[in-house]
């Protein structure tokens, strides 16, 4: 299968959350057309904190690496479309030179094709958003002729709350490693949701736990014009979180012209 | 007044076709960012411009990158203006270096100039001038959808003129580095899809970071894991104030001008890309009739207090914003964000510039009015095709539509008793004269 058509497996032009998929994994990457190894790992990913499917509630899987992929397809047995949100690029050539690793994500999104084709979702199937949590590498900054493919997201990566809303999305549970707050970057989206009065909850991946709901801190520069700016120059410094360095480090940037 | 419209009414694609443009669009272009919240950002409805009115903007844009390259000159022969631009010290320092100085013609120079259509012709809102971005959608999503359209023909292709450039600048072969901030993918998106046009070509394209560049006697080449050795063209996707954040061991300086290996942009263009730009013509000596034309009245916000004028009635701009970021516009930006902005314009007024408004003209759609923004490209003072964005308020900002330019060579308004064909304005016939 190639890159274009294992895109439009993920982001079927029925489903109301396609809009959302990130395109950039899929069509810059070194997918072959050669058949990649089916993986059923994900078949035994236990999710016992999963809502019903017509609870009205979207999930956001924020777990390392290809972490995303697989409890994200364990959730489609439950009536979820997953959605990939993976806005990192890959490097020029090798991985091993690149700040965040993707190519164990791109051969998760591959390895599930066969499921995929089988999922018999309805359009408005709920979203679960997947994400990396390395996509800031750590908090690392880039070492010499790396190449610096961290990412943030931003609360346009995501459906309004409004728009979640008049399809019936009332509450969002943020799924990390463990239960936790969100990270920086996902405040921003969380609390406006929070804030149009979506409810939302925390819960860890692997927890037995139902999810917990939580209240969600405004984060700093919240809704402020030059939030993005601050980012984009942040991911120059150290992080998409780390306001307020001064010293940047080159190789990332965005947004102009 | 405006009397005849520029633009022709067209339907929008439907949504199984457009389905097909779009993710075209993504593969064959390189269009990483189709989603911006709720909005998609390509436009199913083109801009469709009478061929008389492409030709219109044509000249006005010659004309107005040929004095900008005027007005650049003279400004960094007067260095002390650099100030008044709301230029970076780190900058200013070096672009008031002698070794700074930018040999003619050494350099390609791409501009994109912003024209709005108004009540009293067209007008500018800006000129791109450091980073001039949108490819992929000028070269790549404009010819996609041009195909749909038969009869219509494409302003020209922006990815192909900057190709020839290079060609001139270096010969047939050769290595580009595509210097750009890796880590965002919107920017990289425009990089990817500029090495594949350029490997179609027959160069080696490879995309670096500034910071991977290195110099030595003025002549860039490459040292990264994956790519090292002579460079023969620097393409550079990197806002020139960002650059002294750089390391100085990279040498960045060499990115203002000051190469022997040929630049494009050199960063001196950040002297026309600042918004307070306006604000020094009057020290240059040279008449710049068409930029005087073309953009509102600007004005430094610290004499506004003398001038008894309200807020309300002008636009306030960053001298260095982006992308529509931080304008303030009463009646468009959001009613909270205006504290914000109003507080930063206080602090730092010299960051600022006040612009009188135009009115701009809404183009009646099935979706209701819209606001073209077409972008026209110069590169060394020619014109090689255009950008279209479309708002739904007269703010073009990371909100509106990319939107494919096309033109009605072979069509013209569906007449009626009270239009007349696409005639320029009186207003802008004058202009240069």
């Amino acid at each position: 299968m190639n890159r274009s058509d294992l895109f439009k497996l993920w982001a079927p032009e029925d489903s109301i959350w396609s809009n959302w998929a990130k395109p950039v994994l899929f069509a810059d990457s070194f997918i072959t057309d050669e058949d990649p190894a089916q993986s059923d790992a994900w078949q035994t990913a236990n999710v016992p904190w999963t809502p019903p499917a017509d609870s009205g509630c979207a999930i956001i899987l924020d777990l390392p690496g290809p972490g995303a992929v697989w409890v994200g397809m364990a959730l489609s047995r439950h009536g979820y479309r997953p959605v990939p949100l993976y806005n990192g690029v890959r490097g020029p050539i090798l991985d091993t030179s690149s700040m965040v690793k993707v190519d164990e994500i791109v051969a998760a999104l591959q390895a599930v094709e066969e499921a995929l084709k089988a999922l018999q979702l309805p359009p408005a199937a709920p979203p679960v958003f997947l994400l990396d949590s390395k996509r800031l590498a750590g908090g690392n900054t880039p070492d010499p002729g790396a190449f610096d493919n961290r990412w943030s997201v931003f609360p346009q990566d995501f459906p309004s709350a409004n728009l979640l809303m008049y399809h019936g999305i009332r509450s969002a549970i943020l799924v990390q490693d463990t239960c936790k707050d969100p990270p920086n970057d996902l405040a921003h989206v969380l609390r406006r949701w929070q804030d149009a009065g979506m409810q939302i909850l925390s819960a860890g991946a692997y927890d037995q736990a139902a999810p917990e709901a939580i209240k969600v801190q405004k984060p700093a520069s919240f809704r402020a014009l030059w939030y993005a700016a601050l980012v984009i120059a942040g991911l120059r410094r150290n992080s998409a979180g780390g306001f307020g360095a001064l010293a940047p480090v080159p190789g990332s940037s965005g947004g102009y012209g | 007044m405006v009397t005849r419209l520029p633009w022709l009414p067209v339907e929008a694609l439907g949504p199984r076709v457009f389905a097909e443009v779009k993710h075209a669009a993504i593969f064959e272009c390189c269009k990483w960012d189709p989603q911006v919240e709720d909005v998609c950002t390509l436009s199913s409805l083109p801009v469709v411009l009478e061929a008389k009115a492409w030709e219109e903007l044509v000249a006005i844009a010659r004309k107005l990158a040929h004095e900008t390259i005027a007005a650049e000159t003279a400004i960094l022969e007067q260095p002390s203006l650099l100030k008044k631009l709301g230029i970076p010290w780190a900058l200013r320092r070096r672009l008031a270096h002698p070794k700074s100085s930018v040999a003619p013609g050494r350099h390609s120079r791409l501009i994109r100039f912003d024209f709005h259509f108004t009540t009293e012709g067209w007008r500018i809102s800006e000129a791109n001038s450091d980073v001039p971005g949108g490819f992929n959608e000028a070269s790549g999503f404009t010819r996609l959808m041009a195909r749909r359209f038969g009869d219509l023909t494409t302003s020209g292709d922006p990815v192909t003129g900057m190709v020839a450039a290079i060609a001139k600048s270096c010969g047939r072969t050769g290595t580009v580095a595509l210097a750009h901030a890796t880590a965002f993918s919107d920017d990289r998106q425009v990089m990817v899809f500029l090495s594949r046009r350029l490997e179609e070509a027959g160069y080696q394209a490879h995309l670096a970071a500034p910071d991977h560049l290195r110099w030595a006697d003025g002549k860039a080449s490459l040292a990264t894991a994956w790519a090292s050795g002579p460079v023969d063209f620097v393409f550079r996707f990197f806002p020139a104030e960002w650059l002294p954040s750089l390391p100085s061991r990279c040498g960045w300086r060499h990115l203002l001008g000051n190469s022997e290996t040929p630049l494009c942009n050199p960063g001196c263009a950040i002297i026309s890309q600042s918004k307070r730009f306006p604000l020094v013509w009057d020290q240059l000596g040279i008449p710049l009739p068409t930029w005087r034309a073309m953009l509102p009245a600007t004005y430094d916000v610290r004499a506004l207090g003398k001038m008894n004028r309200s807020r309300d009635s002008l636009v306030f701009k960053p001298a260095l914003g982006r992308v529509g970021d931080m304008i303030r516009m009463q009646g468009v930006t959001a009613q909270n964000e205006l504290p914000k902005i109003d507080r930063s314009i206080r602090r730092h007024p010299g960051n600022w510039v006040a612009q009188e408004r135009f009115e701009a003209v809404p183009m009646a759609s099935e979706f209701g009015d819209l606001y073209p923004c077409i972008g026209v490209y110069t590169l060394d003072g020619s014109v090689i095709g255009a950008y279209g964005r479309i708002g739904r308020n007269p703010l073009i900002n990371h909100l509106a539509q990319d939107a494919a330019v096309l033109i009605a060579t072979n069509r013209s308004s569906p007449l009626d008793s009270d239009t007349k064909p696409y005639e320029p304005l009186r207003s802008i016939q004058t202009v240069g004269a």
